[in-house]
């Protein structure tokens, strides 16, 4: 068990108060010092900029295998057989990470870069006249619920369940709930459907998902593996991104001054959206479990210990970040980790990067005035951080 | 201190130190040399930290990875048997006085 002079919180990062105001809690957390005892959960937190890296990048030490949540695997069963790309260490990781890394490279991007621009514009032009709107709902879910799925090479039919689905993936991620335990008892049908549309049948020719299957067939993979890859595409491709896209927006309509200087230049979009994955990322934290115990900072860390690592924090950490709390899409955001860090990170955030860009793009030429019409609310999902509702009122751009 | 030699495309050359450990790409950000974007944060995942390593102790290098070979097929400039992505090598002592060149499009 762990050193008797560790620094313990009763902080509850699942809690509603926290997840109201995550940043506060970072800043009493940090304070505290590198490391920090959650009672609560009897987990391990750690908040800084400058310790969190070496946790998320030293993969012999804290583990990805233990889980990819709150819940220990390597002391309890998953719900679901555990991600062959998130929940794995190497030697066996690598083999699919270079799988997906070539379907989400750079060339491939640059191939459906047009297709983004086409949808981005049609979902903008469709709210542009409608003076007030609710953002996320109308604008924002539609079109990563297009853009995601068809560049899998995903049918058109039934793609809500990659919302319920990727709801679960990341509720699973936080604490048995009465919240989580309603959804879960939807998980039959839904889990049905996503398996199915896993597998090679179901994929249209053309796609990302068409890619996986190639390597299958060039002995890269099993079909078994796969299959399990284009589950983690449906997995992590949809929610994600309508969060990140979500934050950024209100991010923009809350600070007006912000908003004008991507008017005025929409080719400050990537920058935008870099700027807001560091200044509220939808992925707060992520986990590793210790592989062994271990010195962290004078505190020692027992053996198959949970450690929660605050992205979200490391983002608002004065001591790497200068007004750390000002949202400024012209800063220097090199070295920012709200898409995670080393071997796991992010392996699609390119891809969010370009669904981002495109879409803030598309938004910068089409609107004029953008501003909050009312209180935005959060989801209530503990893996994820994004809005379910952010009421605009928008003025079309004249052209 | 290890050092390495950056010739930009403008074949304009800057030395820096680099601390044993840290990755070539983290120390060009840090030291502001223009050419490099490392956009992924050194996940290996963006293709925009290729360098063409010109001379030094070539053994030392590590090998490459299959993941860095995937990405290594989607840099933006032409790849050639000197391309390497800057996130995957990190500096040892050996490879005090290694140079690359850097090319002319990252993105």
């Amino acid at each position: 068990m762990s050193s008797a002079t560790r620094v313990t919180s009763d902080l509850d990062p699942f809690s509603p108060e926290f997840r109201a105001d995550p940043y506060s809690a970072y800043e009493k957390l940090r304070s505290l010092g590198p490391i920090v005892w959650l009672e609560k959960y009897d987990i391990w937190a750690v908040s800084h900029h400058e310790t969190i890296i070496p946790v998320l990048t030293d993969w012999e030490t804290y583990s990805n295998a233990g889980g990819g949540g709150l819940a220990n695997y390597f002391k309890e069963k998953p719900w679901r057989r555990p991600s062959i790309i998130l929940e794995v260490d190497p030697p066996e990781h690598p083999k699919a990470r270079a799988a997906l890394t070539r379907t989400l490279s750079p060339k491939t991007l640059r191939a459906i870069r047009p297709r983004f621009e086409q949808d981005a514009a049609m979902f903008v032009d469709a709210v542009a006249g409608r003076g007030e709107i609710d953002a996320i709902p109308e604008l924002v879910t539609p079109y990563p619920l297009k853009v995601f799925p068809d560049s899998v090479g995903m049918e058109a039919d039934g793609r809500e369940n990659l919302l319920t689905y990727g709801s679960m993936v990341f509720g699973s991620f936080g604490p048995v709930t009465p919240w989580y335990e309603e959804l879960m008892s939807r998980v039959g049908p839904v889990q049905d459907w996503i398996l199915a549309h896993c597998k090679r049948e179901a994929m249209l020719p053309g796609g990302i998902g068409e890619m996986i299957y190639d390597a299958v067939d060039a002995g890269d993979l099993t079909e078994e593996e796969g299959g399990l890859l284009v589950r983690s595409f449906l997995s992590a491709g949809v929610d994600t991104t309508i969060d990140s896209i979500g934050l950024c927006l209100r991010a923009l309509a809350e600070h007006p001054d912000q908003w004008a200087l991507l008017r005025e230049d929409p080719s400050l979009a990537r920058a935008a959206f870099e700027e807001a994955t560091r200044y509220d990322s939808s992925s707060q934290s992520l986990f590793r479990t210790t592989t062994r115990e271990v010195d962290f900072a004078g505190t020692t860390i027992g053996k198959h210990e949970k450690i929660m690592c605050f992205l979200g924090s490391a983002g608002r950490d004065p001591a790497r970040w200068e007004n750390a709390d000002t949202f400024d899409i012209r800063r220097r955001t090199v070295g920012q980790i709200g898409f995670g860090v080393g071997i796991h990170g992010c392996v699609g955030q390119m891809f969010a990067r370009l669904e981002a860009e495109v879409f803030f793009q598309a938004l910068a030429a089409r609107i004029e005035t953008l501003e909050p019409s009312g209180p935005s609310q959060l989801r209530l999902n503990p893996g994820l951080r994004g809005l379910s509702s952010l009421p605009l009122a928008i003025t079309p751009r004249k052209h | 201190m290890p050092k390495v030699t950056f010739i930009g495309s403008d074949d304009k050359q800057t030395q820096i130190e680099v601390p044993v450990g840290h990755s070539l790409m983290e120390a060009a950000i840090h030291a502001n040399i223009n050419g490099i974007l490392g956009e992924c944060g050194g996940s290996a995942n963006c293709a925009t930290c290729h360098v063409y390593v010109e001379s030094g102790n070539l053994d030392a290098l590590p090998e490459v990875g299959v993941v860095e070979e995937e990405m290594l097929d989607a840099t933006s400039s032409e790849r050639t048997e000197k391309s390497r992505l800057s996130c995957q090598l990190f500096m040892t002592e050996a490879l005090d006085g290694l140079v690359v060149r850097l090319p002319p499009t990252q993105a």
